[in-house]
């Protein structure tokens, strides 16, 4: 085990996961307690509760590597039942303890990616897994959903609120997006883009109307 | 990262509009009250915004008065009565904006001077409400480690500011808050880094300052950035903006919520795409 993490929770070489969980709790709670100091005291406790959150993460991915190994049993199926409870967290604690990531394992973390709501992340992983295996059907069909949640409209939502309402028949209330355009043109024109265009035609009349002038 | 959340004004009713400054007047009254005059200038329209969501999801109608204050003296106006929302909400904005005065301190800006002058009213936020203070400088310092390491995933430097967000709206909306308003606040969390990012873009590459868009991106400019980037970045905000849509669906509101369904589903993305393309294209 590595022996920093140990050190930063005050236990030593061959620690049982017990320990490890005890001595995580019992730091976490000091520290929860003292961030809300003030200064340098309250700094250095939020600085601690990251440090031995990753530690804690750390130790405990080993030694569930460790198990995973003298067990014999599926991680895969391990991280899939993490998140069927929603346990997130030590879904992605088991991800990192993986040596070999193939396919399964980058469709794995894209849904632990979409469960913190990284969708960007979530479609990269997703992406890769497509690669690695082209044939995979249920990959895909993620894959296919995935970008069809970007175009979610609400009067298709469930809950039925956005459906009697007078406001979401209109135009104005529908979901915008990165592309939207006015659907059709404003009377009075759109202020902003024309004003150039009206600037340089008032320039160029102004000039035609001196030389007019001019010559005459 | 303030001032970002904006209405789009053409569409708004009138009634939200009066609304919308009612709340804002009534948030700088309660800012006032509970932290003193000086932290009353730090108040953006962003916690108008939120006063309006928080006061809705949680049922709590809203009492305008017509009233005068110190720099509106020579006409009545129309104030949203205080009330603990609107006190809370006010020492969110306080804490919020010290806490951003201290980072710009920090980064060598001239303004960072001003930190000063909050502290007293910061102080006095937190006698009123403690928790603010771990929920904040918890996701700073995750932020700023981040930072520290180069970080070069844009859904993970956007992670602490969203985390933020929603740890602040459980404070605010207490029993009312689920799994969609966290959601939303996550979202507007993480709206409101990515737009700042990307609007500060050329000014952190003059200034040398962290950008998680240039660490990935690595081009000069925000416009190069934006073409080299185009489709990621568009996928981002698109997931972002129909993640809202749906949370926005999902949460059951007391009153009607036109003033924040303006912001949400026309706002933002309205803004969005004025950062993103320019100013003069595609805004209507």
């Amino acid at each position: 085990m590595n022996k920093k993490n140990l050190e930063i929770l005050g236990l030593d070489e061959g620690a049982t996961l017990q320990e490890i969980k005890d001595a995580y709790e019992a730091l976490r709670a000091k520290y929860l307690e003292e961030r809300f100091m003030d200064g340098e005291v309250g700094n250095n406790a939020a600085r601690m509760l990251t440090r031995i959150e990753t530690a804690y993460n750390e130790l405990v991915g080993e030694l569930s590597e460790n198990s995973t190994m003298s067990e014999g049993g599926d991680a895969y199926e391990r991280v899939e039942s993490f998140l069927n409870e929603g346990n997130i967290q030590d879904a992605q604690r088991v991800l990192d303890s993986f040596n070999e990531r193939g396919a399964r394992w980058h469709y794995l973390q894209s849904v632990v990616f979409y469960r913190k709501n990284w969708i960007n992340e979530s479609k990269k992983q997703l992406e890769i897994a497509i690669q690695l295996e082209p044939d995979n059907e249920k990959y895909k069909e993620t894959y296919r959903k995935l970008n069809e949640k970007i175009n979610f409209d609400a009067s298709n939502s469930p809950n039925g609120q956005y459906q009697s309402g007078q406001n979401y028949n209109n135009s104005a209330y529908q979901g915008q997006n990165m592309n939207s355009a006015p659907s059709e043109s404003q009377m009075g024109g759109d202020m902003c883009a024309s004003c150039i265009e009206c600037c340089y035609c008032n320039l160029l009349l102004n000039c035609l109307c001196n030389s007019c002038f001019n010559c005459g | 990262m303030f001032g970002y959340i904006n209405p789009d004004t053409p569409y708004l009713f009138k009634k939200d509009e009066t609304l919308y400054k009612a709340l804002y007047c009534g948030l700088c009254k309660s800012i006032g009250k509970g932290c003193g005059q000086r932290a009353r200038c730090g108040l953006t329209y962003d916690m108008a915004f939120t006063s309006a969501l928080v006061h809705n999801i949680r049922g709590e109608d809203v009492v305008i008065e017509k009233k005068r204050c110190v720099l509106h003296w020579l006409r009545r106006r129309k104030i949203a009565k205080v009330d603990d929302i609107s006190v809370a909400i006010g020492c969110v904005n306080v804490v919020l904006a010290y806490y951003k005065l201290c980072d710009d301190k920090k980064d060598g800006d001239g303004h960072g001077m001003l930190a000063k002058l909050y502290k007293k009213g910061y102080r006095r936020a937190l006698k009123l409400h403690s928790e603010l203070d771990g929920i904040v400088r918890r996701q700073t310092l995750a932020l700023a480690e981040l930072e520290n390491s180069g970080c070069e995933i844009i859904d993970a430097v956007c992670e602490p500011t969203a985390v933020m967000m929603r740890e602040l709206s459980e404070y605010l909306l207490k029993e009312f808050s689920t799994e969609y308003t966290k959601r939303l606040f996550y979202d507007l969390g993480k709206w409101v880094y990515l737009a700042d990012a990307l609007d500060d873009y050329d000014k952190d590459v003059k200034k040398k300052r962290f950008n998680v868009l240039f660490n990935v991106y690595k081009v000069n400019s925000r416009v190069e950035a934006v073409k080299k980037g185009g489709e990621e970045l568009v996928f981002i905000f698109d997931s972002l903006f129909a993640d809202m849509r749906e949370c926005l669906a999902n949460i059951k509101f007391h009153f009607n919520h036109d003033l924040t369904d303006n912001i949400i589903l026309r706002g933002i993305p309205m803004k969005t795409r004025k950062i993103f393309y320019g100013d003069c294209k595609n805004n209507a």
